[in-house]
């Protein structure tokens, strides 16, 4: 029998063809030899000039493979949590409350249960800590909102009635029927509970703080439990369900997920659909798109204030992103819009901040026809004031290296030690005469012949963001009246300007394959084994087709081993 | 054996609701009693007394000791030990008692007692939880599987004999590691074992206790609703459940919580009952022990011997004063070393110090477990005699720490610190019988500044003579213990609680 531990071994059997990023053909103009130092993995490659590669063969022929790694059980992080409580009962649970902060794991998703299930988190204290919060929201529910859980069953005051509000109220907070699960919590335990008290509302109180204080709640597992065998087994409805909503709407599955047989393609999909039009949907961009994007980490943004603009535009920046993406995920029909857009959400104070005319109002708004200047994350002050790292200008590395890593998903390693990140250049008058340093230092080329052109292509936005064709600020670079030049190449094809870049960036497979890997790695809540890159890179590439609109990637995705399967 | 007549049964909710003579109420509302002036309750409330009992499992004193150089006659035979009986005086103790010279006026020495089991543990079977053999208690009273600790437990539980509510005051089993605290009742255990030969530790972690009391970092039942307890039944079973069928990883997972979640609803039902009075723990209790202090033991246990105690009897001592427990058992470590392990022997720099000089491998190599708890009379070894004397010094500085505690704490009205060993003088057959026994505290009366020597015309216990003459059973002082702190009343056979006047 296979442990977690084999996985090494899977690795082996495929042998040289799981080696994901080996060649891109068809883009290399310049099929030279690079020596890539502490570049990720490919310390030597034939291929584009950048040296990151692009196995389109292996991509074309490989087989999911339905060898997964196991999934453990894994703990709500605190927004699950919350989005519930929101979601059953219309109550709100502070964020102060949790025994534990919300942290991103490996994936770099705060859902991702390498993180959630480690037990050195899980202090007496700690765990003591959630039969409390259990308590109190319970005790929040039955003072405030009590309807939510009494209208679950007929209101008279017996066995029958209180039995099904029992049954009913359990469905939805396991996620599951009571007693589906082996040795469940009984009906007639929580009935029992119910009954020590002298009324009906504590008897209710009591038995929600049973249920929200249970590992069956604060726990999400698909399969783990009995399936001993080396092959994944597919999940069944009410675990489709569940991965399903808290894929969706980071929250528990209501009932009508719950009862719909998504084991039928087409009820799967009208399921996917009606989530995806519900407002729960919305959270895909504030959690994901977040996750993902690093864009509300605003504590290494320079301070708007200092370039004479308000300090309230940052939040209305992060406030732009979360509705372009929301817009993209929900009713664009193409999903690398977000690369490459000619449109954004923008109310009155981000139009005036980006020079664009006729918004008016603090509601966001679609705002399309922008030009070369704006459209696609790429472009957003969101992305563009973090990244230039805290500096008094842009930061051409740090802006290059959030698309490779977060975009394209280029393996990168971290600077060798010894090495001088911050090295004085006096020569260099410019960011591009700072790069070729870059380009020339042995130690450096590896991984900068990525990073500075992509980051030189964006140089016609300042450190917050505004569009500029004269470095202006900073006398770093050389003083005022340096013309910017924005240009570069990108896997052997020249490019000028950011509406350029863009584009090249949202053609390349790599892009394709990352925004996939991305969204399976959150929908799966783990980072991608090497087992699913298969299956990843084959939704990768149908991005750039007719059925490339994020909804379309979603149903590939919930119709993946790596989502609709539980592992050994 | 007749059956014997205890107190009504009363559940244990009818006992929370304070319809038995109101005295449990007064037990389990510990806030009214924080109200009032201490001395009028400690004093006054029978059921508020603390009972606290030090053992030394394999404790011995000298049998025959007649170090002319040391001006001082020691003998087995407690009727020649200074005073014979009757008030202590001027004069100072026996040499074993030296570190209690101090504390005349807040112990007496008893003597003239017999136990019924035979063997190491013997006043403890009387004690806790150990009933096998079957304790003083169990023989005499008919009270099966009891000893004073579940008799005072089950006394406060409403009179239940239900093994179940008694568990609930009670803890009837030791285990290694682990603090045995309830709601009434704490049980330390730092003690050695010689299982082949070979020292096995046991300890009680002053962190795992101090949390188990007062909650530690743990939150409280918020509104002392018991049913919290109960839910949290469901949540552990389905736990245990889950755990059978879970893969490896999530096992630990599971286990993780089964543990957190076990250690959550023992301190919601240590809340349930005397919530009151944890809150009044506020003001008393000491720091919580660090958890570094458990790393510490564990790597070295008798180097760390000291702290451990301490960091305990601190506890226990704090415990009581607040009300959050009123029985409390400590065994202590094992009097001896094994002579592999001869330098780290608690008593070690006792031992050199009582030597005068650094003792050698050679000095200590029949200081094993037989050679030295067990050495009785068999010749004049006074080296043996002087670490015999030296171990019994390092125990009673334990003890009168336990007494200071008190004394600090103004409890030494409402308090009986009871310290004893398991064997008497010379301990070369293991003898029951005669063995001293110290008491602290003026608990229910008791006189102090004495030595009270039980009367040899007491009757013959009822299962046959001893073997230095007629001794008054042991389970007579407990029996009296328990009228007298906490009005229980018991009458069995030779067993009346008749001590002679111990009592005021």
């Amino acid at each position: 029998m296979l442990s977690s531990g084999d996985l090494l071994d899977v690795d082996f059997l495929f042998g040289g063809n799981m080696k994901r990023l080996k060649l891109w053909i068809g883009v290399s103009a310049l099929a030279v030899t690079v020596a890539f130092q502490n570049c990720g993995e490919l310390v030597s490659s034939v291929g584009s000039e950048d040296g990151s590669s692009y196995d389109s063969e292996f991509v074309s022929k490989c087989v999911p493979s339905n060898i997964l790694p196991k999934v453990q059980m894994h703990r709500l992080s605190n927004k699950e949590y919350q989005n519930i409580v929101a979601d059953l009962f219309g109550r709100n649970v502070a964020t102060t409350s949790f025994p534990l902060a919300d942290a991103t794991g490996v994936s770099g998703f705060s859902n991702d249960y390498a993180r959630m299930n480690n037990t050195s988190y899980l202090a007496d204290e700690v765990l003591a800590g959630y039969y409390v919060l259990a308590m109190n929201v319970a005790k929040d529910v039955m003072a405030n909102n009590p309807n939510s859980v009494l209208n679950l069953a007929c209101k008279q005051n017996n066995d029958n009635c209180n039995g099904t509000l029992i049954e009913n109220l359990a469905m939805l907070v396991f996620r599951r029927p009571l007693g589906s699960v082996t040795g469940d919590m009984s009906k007639t335990g929580l009935l029992t509970l119910f009954k020590s008290q002298n009324t009906r509302a504590k008897g209710v109180e009591l038995v929600l703080t049973t249920l929200l204080g249970s590992p069956s709640f604060l726990y999400r597992s698909y399969g783990s439990f009995t399936n001993s065998n080396a092959q994944a087994v597919d999940l069944n409805n009410y675990e489709m369900a569940s991965r399903l909503s808290f894929f969706l709407w980071a929250s528990a599955p209501d009932v009508a997920l719950l009862n719909a047989n998504l084991a039928d393609g087409a009820i799967l999909d009208a399921q996917i659909d009606r989530m995806l039009a519900s407002t729960k949907a919305k959270r895909l961009s504030t959690l994901f798109g977040d996750e993902w994007t690093k864009y509300t980490d605003v504590t290494l943004s320079p301070v708007p204030s200092e370039f004479g603009v308000s300090d309230t535009i940052a939040t209305q920046a992060v406030g732009e992103s979360r509705e372009f993406i929301n817009h993209v995920f929900v009713n664009s029909t193409r999903l690398l819009d977000i690369v490459d857009a000619n449109y954004s959400y923008l109310n009155s104070e981000m139009a005036d901040f980006y020079g664009i005319n006729g918004v008016s109002g603090n509601n966001f708004q679609l705002v399309p026809n922008l030009g070369e200047e704006r459209g696609g994350l790429l472009t957003h002050m969101s992305l563009l004031s973090p990244t230039s790292g805290g500096d008094t200008d842009s930061h051409p590395v740090r802006r290059g290296l959030w698309v490779a890593k977060d975009i394209m998903c280029i393996p990168l390693n971290a600077p060798p030690d010894g090495v001088d990140t911050e090295p004085d250049i006096p020569q260099a008058k410019t960011p591009a005469e700072f790069a070729e340093y870059h380009s020339a230092t042995p130690a450096c080329m590896g991984c900068h012949r990525v990073l500075d052109p992509i980051g030189l292509g964006m140089e016609n936005y300042d450190a917050i963001g505004q569009w500029r064709t004269m470095y202006t600020i900073g006398a770093k670079w050389g003083g005022k009246n340096i013309p910017v030049q924005p240009e570069g190449s990108l896997t052997g094809v020249n490019f000028s300007g950011p509406a350029e870049l863009k584009k090249l960036i949202s053609k390349d497979p790599r892009t394709h394959a990352c925004i996939s890997e991305k969204i399976m790695s959150y929908a799966i809540g783990r980072s991608l084994a090497s087992v699913d890159h298969c299956e990843s890179e084959k939704i990768g590439q149908t991005i750039v087709g007719n059925q490339g609109s994020f909804r379309e990637v979603v149903k590939r995705v919930v119709r993946s081993n790596a989502f609709s399967k539980g592992g050994r | 054996m007749k059956a014997k007549k205890h107190f009504p049964e009363l559940s244990r909710r009818q006992f929370l609701r304070g319809t038995f003579r109101g005295l449990p109420v007064f037990v389990a509302m510990p806030t009214l009693l924080s109200l009032m002036p201490k001395r009028t309750w400690a004093a006054d409330a029978v059921g508020t007394n603390n009972f606290l009992y030090m053992y030394i499992p394999d404790g011995t004193f000298p049998h025959k000791i007649n170090a002319a150089s040391q001006s001082v006659v020691y003998d087995h035979k407690m009727s020649l030990w200074y005073p014979k009986t009757g008030a202590f005086g001027s004069g100072n103790l026996p040499l074993f008692l030296k570190n209690l010279n101090n504390y005349k006026n807040d112990f007496s020495l008893l003597s003239g007692f017999k136990g019924y089991s035979q063997g190491h543990l013997a006043p403890a079977y009387a004690l806790t939880g150990n009933t096998t053999p079957a304790s003083d208690l169990a023989k005499n009273l008919n009270f099966p599987n009891d000893s004073i600790d579940q008799v005072i437990g089950s006394h406060l539980a409403g009179g239940s004999k239900n093994a179940g509510d008694i568990s609930k005051y009670v803890v009837n089993t030791e285990l290694p590691g682990e603090a045995g605290g309830t709601e009434l009742h704490i049980k330390l255990s730092h003690h050695m074992t010689f299982l082949n030969h070979q020292p096995t530790l046991v300890y009680t972690s002053p962190s795992k206790l101090f949390k188990s009391i007062f909650g530690g970092s743990l939150p409280t039942n918020p509104d002392g609703n018991q049913q919290y307890i109960n839910s949290l039944d469901l949540v552990l079973d389905d736990i245990k459940t889950k755990m059978s069928s879970a893969s490896k990883e999530d096992k630990q997972t599971l286990e993780r919580w089964l543990s957190g979640y076990e250690e959550l609803q023992k301190q919601f039902g240590a809340n349930s009952s005397v919530a009151a009075a944890a809150a009044s723990c506020d003001s008393t209790k000491p720091p919580m022990p660090s958890e570094s202090l458990d790393a510490a033991v564990k790597a070295d246990l008798f180097m760390n011997y000291d702290q451990i105690c301490k960091a305990n009897m601190d506890i226990m001592v704090a415990a009581m004063e607040c009300g959050a427990r009123r029985v409390g058992t400590l065994m202590m470590m094992s009097e001896t070393t094994k002579a592999g392990k001869w330098d780290e022997a608690v008593a070690t720099q006792d031992l050199h110090q009582e030597a005068g000089r650094s003792l050698t491998l050679n000095d200590m190599k029949v200081d094993k477990h037989i050679g030295m708890a067990h050495y009785g009379d068999e010749g004049s070894d006074m080296l043996k005699y002087m670490r015999l004397v030296s171990i019994n010094n390092y125990f009673m500085r334990k003890y009168t720490y336990l007494i200071d505690q008190l004394k600090t704490r103004n409890m030494m009205d409402n308090s009986l610190a009871i310290c004893s060993y398991s064997f008497r003088c010379g301990n070369h057959k293991g003898g029951n019988h005669d063995y001293p026994i110290l008491v602290a505290g003026k608990a229910g009366g008791f006189k102090t500044g004495f030595h009270h020597r039980m009367s040899n015309k007491t009757p013959e216990d009822s299962w046959g003579s001893g073997d230095n003459g007629p001794c008054k059973p042991l389970s007579n002082l407990w029996v009296s213990t328990l009228k007298k702190l906490y009005g229980i009343n018991y009458t069995d056979g030779t067993v009346n609680g008749n001590v002679d006047g111990i009592f005021g």
